[in-house]
This record gives structure tokens, sequence and C-alpha cells, in this order.
């Protein structure tokens, strides 16, 4: 038995190396020609039941896929679908140690070879090579596990049982899937957008155009080297090591090392200046290289002006004149969700939009990444903290404040409610200031009585809060929001200092600021001022991480593709700014996950935890 | 049997709950989650920790009781294979 076992387990090893292989070979092998080849029609219905087949794992009968993998384990339907795994974008991915190979048309139909012409001869046999999926072989591959060249694929690759019309659906899908690259791509640049609206406070506005201009311009500058080739004056504090990367002309040699010579000249060349393999398909050194997304990125600033509901027609009329890949950060008064929707709708990334008001929908979205839930965590955050501090009985009597007319203290207002929904230790009341006609804190105090004070009002109402400060025994303690203040030191009455604690979903202000360093420095070189770290550093961030999607997406250039590199990179990001840790993975849409119950001291800046990391 | 999250921060005892559902899982099947800390701790007790979450790799630990030496299967196990080290183990 045990030697059985083992000998499996090499089997498997072995299958799953093979896989690996094949698909890292796959993904550098890509000859983009097939995109012209492959434009069979197809009719709409056939479409829609292999996309249902890939997507939900759903038969056209209305019943599951059902499919074995490692041999013997069967799975039914949405347990192990196809985009599990090879994702919305059928380019592939990786779970732990397990390679999943790209299963788009474009790939499946085309041999898969090693790919090393130039130095070697170009392998078509052998481990990491298959000849090109003919219907008749990718049939035996999705029911049987085997590939063209008669190799079993990996063990956690399902054998399905799917009769050749619903195969013939799901080939029809797969050529249809990725085949052309995204609106917003040109052979020579990358559309991007951000969002500006009206109601931020122009302060802030300008502190994100400021670190989206610089990025871009400094962006184009390294990759072409254009805009400052052959001049000697010094762009943005620093005069560029750039300047070094002149062409190299090659001298005469002998006929071997010639062309040993020839390949790492284009290849040298190539990649500075991206010249001579712009717009072609062909694969360099044995590989077709990273540089291909080196097209020169085109900022566009999509300022939204007036009433939230006029902007879903302005992003249109912009969304129209120029289409662009992503949307790259992004500010606004108010929810996101009219951009969150209109994103949604064009199947437009929006990467990371600087917002307390996220759309936070049971379906969700697939094109919005956020850095936290914001209000919503706070509030969410809040009641775990009170539900795990508060003696269960007598209940406390917790009091919210808010204006009913302010999103952000109205969408926490109602997560905090919704969250204590089934805790009876506690009794919420809420005070909404817009419907008592304003702030009035004694009032407020006089008649509710309150345990626990929940304020989720900004700056501007706090000014009267001091006046509690001789009703200590009414008011022990008060709940701020760390996202709604500006000013801290000031908000944070000195009379009421030591009853007041902040919902913080953000890193320590000393962590933090060792990890705006990267930025800080970034900002200062090029001569702009620190005005707004949260600002300033999610819209680097944001940048940071589209430029590394943007890389990896090598040839395809499909939204779903960047959307799923962002997934699967976060976590690997050095420097969190703001955040403690930011995290994501297959369909996860918030990165930052929890919040601290914090103490703000007599020092300035200064906030001490009072609560673990709350992950609600 | 017992599940672990690798990324607990997104596993919440709700998503466990429907995670559990949708394969069905019976009553002598739990899932546990916990704070990062101590889902790291696990990891580096049973030596499965790969430092970033997405490097995480498939491992099943069976032990046929407390203080019993632990036999790892590396990678996704097929059911025969479980079941065989399964009744190797607790065969007498």
């Amino acid at each position: 038995m045990r030697t059985n076992a083992a000998g499996a387990c090499r089997q498997a090893r072995r299958a799953l190396t093979m896989l690996l292989a094949s698909w890292a070979i796959a993904a550098f092998a890509l000859p983009q020609d097939s995109r012209a080849q492959e434009s069979v029609p197809a009719s709409p219905a056939t479409l829609e039941i292999g996309k249902n087949i890939y997507r939900s794992g759903v038969l056209p009968s209305g019943q599951s896929v059902r499919a074995k993998t490692e041999g013997d384990v069967p799975f039914t339907g949405a347990q192990l679908t196809c985009v599990n795994c090879h994702r919305r974008s059928g380019l592939g991915s990786s779970e732990g140690k397990v390679g999943i190979p790209p299963i788009t048309g474009n790939y499946l139909f085309q041999p898969g070879t090693t790919a090393r012409e130039g130095i070697f001869q170009t392998q078509s046999i052998g481990p990491g090579t298959r000849p090109a999926y003919t219907p008749e072989t990718l049939r035996r591959a999705i029911q049987d596990g085997i590939d063209p060249s008669g190799r079993m694929l990996g063990p956690a690759m399902p054998r399905y049982a799917l009769n050749d019309a619903e195969i013939d659906a799901l080939t029809t899908y797969l050529k249809t899937l990725s085949a052309e690259p995204s609106p917003g791509v040109t052979d020579t640049d990358i559309h991007f957008a951000t969002i500006v609206t009206d109601g931020v406070d122009p302060e802030k506005s300008r502190a994100l155009r400021e670190v989206m201009e610089a990025y871009f311009e400094d962006h184009n500058a390294e990759i072409r080297n254009e805009t400052v080739r052959g001049e000697q004056k010094t762009v943005m504090g620093m005069t560029r090591m750039y300047k070094a990367y002149r062409k190299w002309k090659l001298p005469e040699k002998s006929q071997a090392l010639r062309e040993v010579m020839e390949a790492y000249f284009e290849d040298h060349n190539a990649e500075i200046r991206n010249e001579t393999v712009r717009g072609e398909q062909k694969t360099v050194m044995g590989m077709t290289r990273m540089y291909k997304a080196y097209r020169k990125w085109k900022l566009h600033i999509w300022s939204l002006t007036g009433a939230a509901e006029t902007w879903t027609a302005q992003l249109e009329t912009y969304y129209r004149t120029q289409p662009v890949f992503a949307v790259v950060s992004g500010i606004a008064a108010g929810n996101w969700q009219p951009i969150h929707n209109f994103c949604e709708r064009h199947e437009l990334p929006n990467l990371l939009p600087i917002t307390d008001l996220p759309e936070i929908s049971e379906k969700g979205g697939f094109y919005t990444i956020y850095y936290s839930r914001g209000m919503t965590l706070e509030a969410q955050a809040l009641a775990m903290h009170l539900s795990q501090t508060l003696p269960r009985k007598p209940a406390t009597r917790v009091v919210q404040v808010f204006r009913a007319g302010d999103s952000a203290g109205k969408t926490a207002s109602t997560a905090l409610r919704n969250a204590l929904k089934s805790q009876e230790s506690v009794h919420l009341q809420d005070w909404d200031a817009d419907a008592k006609g304003g702030i009035d804190w004694q009032r407020l105090v006089r008649e509710t009585r309150p345990d626990v004070l929940v304020v989720w009002l900004r700056d501007e109402d706090l000014t009267g809060l001091a006046t509690l400060a001789g009703n200590k025994t009414s008011v022990p303690k008060l709940f701020l929001s760390s996202s709604m203040i500006n000013e801290r030191e000031r908000s944070v009455s000195v009379a009421l200092r030591n009853q007041t604690l902040l919902v913080h979903p953000f890193d320590l202000p000393a962590a933090s600021e060792r990890k705006f360093i990267r930025t800080r420095n970034w900002l200062r070189l090029r001569d702009i001022p620190v005005k707004d770290m949260r600002v300033q550093a999610s819209a680097y961030l944001a940048l940071t991480m589209a430029n590394r999607a943007v890389k990896h997406l090598r040839n395809n250039y499909s939204r779903d593709f960047f959307i799923e590199r962002i997934e699967h990179m976060m976590d690997n990001i050095v420097s969190t700014f703001i955040y403690p840790r930011l995290s994501l993975g297959p369909g996860q849409r918030f990165a930052s996950k929890g919040a601290y119950i914090v103490k703000p001291s007599a020092g300035k800046e200064e906030l001490a935890a009072v609560s673990e990391w709350i992950v609600p | 049997m017992i599940s672990i999250s690798v990324d607990p921060e997104y596993d919440t005892p709700q998503r466990l709950r429907e995670y559990a559902q949708r394969f069905k899982a019976g009553a002598n099947w739990n899932f546990l989650t916990g704070s990062l800390a101590e889902v790291v701790a696990a990891q580096q007790a049973f030596q499965t920790y790969a430092g970033n979450k997405m490097n995480h790799a498939a491992v099943t630990l069976l032990r046929a009781r407390p203080g019993a030496p632990w036999v790892r299967l590396d990678g996704f196990a097929s059911a025969t294979d479980l079941v065989s080290e399964y009744r190797r183990l607790t065969t007498p």
C-alpha cells in the first residue's frame, strides 16, 4: 500500500512538473499573429452555452457540470469550474506550486514550443512542448486529460464529463476569450484615466493630480527616452542616468561571434528604446519579452462636475472620446457607486480609488479594486470591539450621531446598526443632526444619556465637543472616525482626550510614517511637496501596482488579466504605506481588511492601539 | 478532519461556513480560522508556511492519535491515497 501511494505521488509530481513546464513555455511562446487568423463567427447562443460552462459550470440542460480530479475525487458545478483556475481572462495563473496554463484559443491552437530561436533550435518535442490542439485533441484533453502529444495533464486538472456539443460550445467560447486587446491600447500607447470630482478638497485633488502627472511623465521618459533624448536638461530633480543608454553600434566580427553579438545588440536596443520590436510579434532571444508591454502611457484626467447624478453621462462622454485601458486611483466626494457601476458596465478596471464609500453590494463587482470597505469597515470593526468589551448586562446605551445628508456618516451608522442587530447587550440609538436641526451636544446628552457616544461627524461639527468636558459621568466613552477627521489634533478636544477613542482603519502613525519614506523620497525627487500623505501614498501605490501589472500582461492586453494580475501581486507589496498589510486573492476586492481602535495621546500625531487589528 | 485557512483575514467564520456547504462538509469536517499570527504559527508548526499566502501549497497531515507521529501527504491527495493511508494508520 505504502509503495503504491508513493508511486502515485511520484507520478503526480512528474505530471505536475510537466504541467508547470508547459505553462511556462506556453506563456512565453504565444505567436501573436494567431489573433488575426481565428475569427470564425460564432452564434451568440453557442457562445453563451460555452460561457456558462466556463464561468458557472452549468450545462445547457441547467444541470451542473460533473468532473473528477486527482484521479478519483468527484466534483460538480461551481466547486470546480474552468474560471476558478484559468480565470476570467483564460490566461491562466498559478496556485502555490501549481502552474495553470492559458487556455484561450490564441494559445491552444498554436504549438507549445520552447521557442529558443536565435540561440538553440526551436524545440518542438520533449518536455514543455506540445503540438497545436485540434478540436479533436482538445476534446480528449477536457474529457480524458491527455494533451496532443499524448501526455497526461496534471492531476489537478479535472476530467470533465461533457458531451461533444458542449465541448464544441466551450471551444467556441475559448476562441473568443481574450482574443483581442481590450480598448484603450494601441501599438504605441496605453491610455489610463483618473477621476476627480467636484466637492473634493481642492488640496487633495491637486495632490492626486501632481502624483499622477509626475508618474506618467517619468514613466514615459524612462521607457522611451524620447522626451529628453540628446538634451542636457535636468528632469524632475535629477540629471537622469538614462542619458547613458545610447544605441550600441556593432563592430565587424567573425560569423559565430557576430550572431551572438547581433542578438545581444538587438536585444539591448530593443530594451532601452523599444524601437526595433515595437509592434512586432516575434520572439527575441528565446522569450517573448516583457518589454512588449512598454507602451507610452497617456493620462486622461476625467473631471466630474455638478451633481453625482450627472457623473455617469460625463463619464460616458469621456469614454466615448477616448477609451482607456484602466482607471487608476481617483477621488470623489460621496459614494463611489456611480463610478463603480460605470466601470462594471464597460468592463473597465478601476484600481485603488481613494474613497471611504466604496460600492459594497451582495453580488459585488469584478472591475473595481478598493483599498478597504471604508466607513462600513469602521462601523463593523467598532461593532466587534463593542461586543467584545462591553459587559453583557446591563445593556449599554450606545448613541450614534451623524448627518443623514453626509454619505460617510449615513453609511457608517447603517453599517453599525446592522452589525449590532443581534447584540442584546447594546441598546443603539440614532441621533441624526440634520433632522435635529444641528449639533447641540448638551441637548443630545441630556435627551439620550449615552454610555457610549459614537460620532460619525467631520471636523467642523466637532468644535462644540469640548462643552461636554464637565459631563464625564454621562459620556464615559466617545468614539470618533479616523477617516472622517482631517485635523485630529484640533478635533480631539484636549478636554475629552481621556474619554476619546478613534476607529482607525489604517496603520499606526509611526509605522505609516516609516512606510511613507518611499513615497516621500519619490515626491522629493520630483519637487512635489508632501501635502496629504493618504492621497499621495494611495495614488503612488495605485500607479506602482498598475505599472507592475502591465508588465506582467506580456502581450495580453486584457483588462480581465490586468485585474487578475493585481489580485495575484498585491501580497508582494513591500511598502503598504498607510495600511498594515494589503492582500487580495481571486475575487477579493478590498485589500485592507481591518481596523484598530486607538487612543490619541498628548503628543503630536501619537496614537496608541487599545485593540488588536480587528478584522470583522 | 480539520481544514485551516491560510487567508484568515478573508476567510471569516461566515465565509468558511459557505465554503463547507459548497463542498457538503459533514459534521466531522471542521474549518478553522484565526488571527493572521495564529495561522502563521500553525503553518510554521507543521512546516507548511510559504511566506506569501499566494505561494501556499496543499498538504494533508494525518495521525492516528495524540502523540502518534504525523504522516504528511504533500500536494493534492487522491481519495485512494487518503483512504489507504488512513487504513494503514488505524489498523493495529
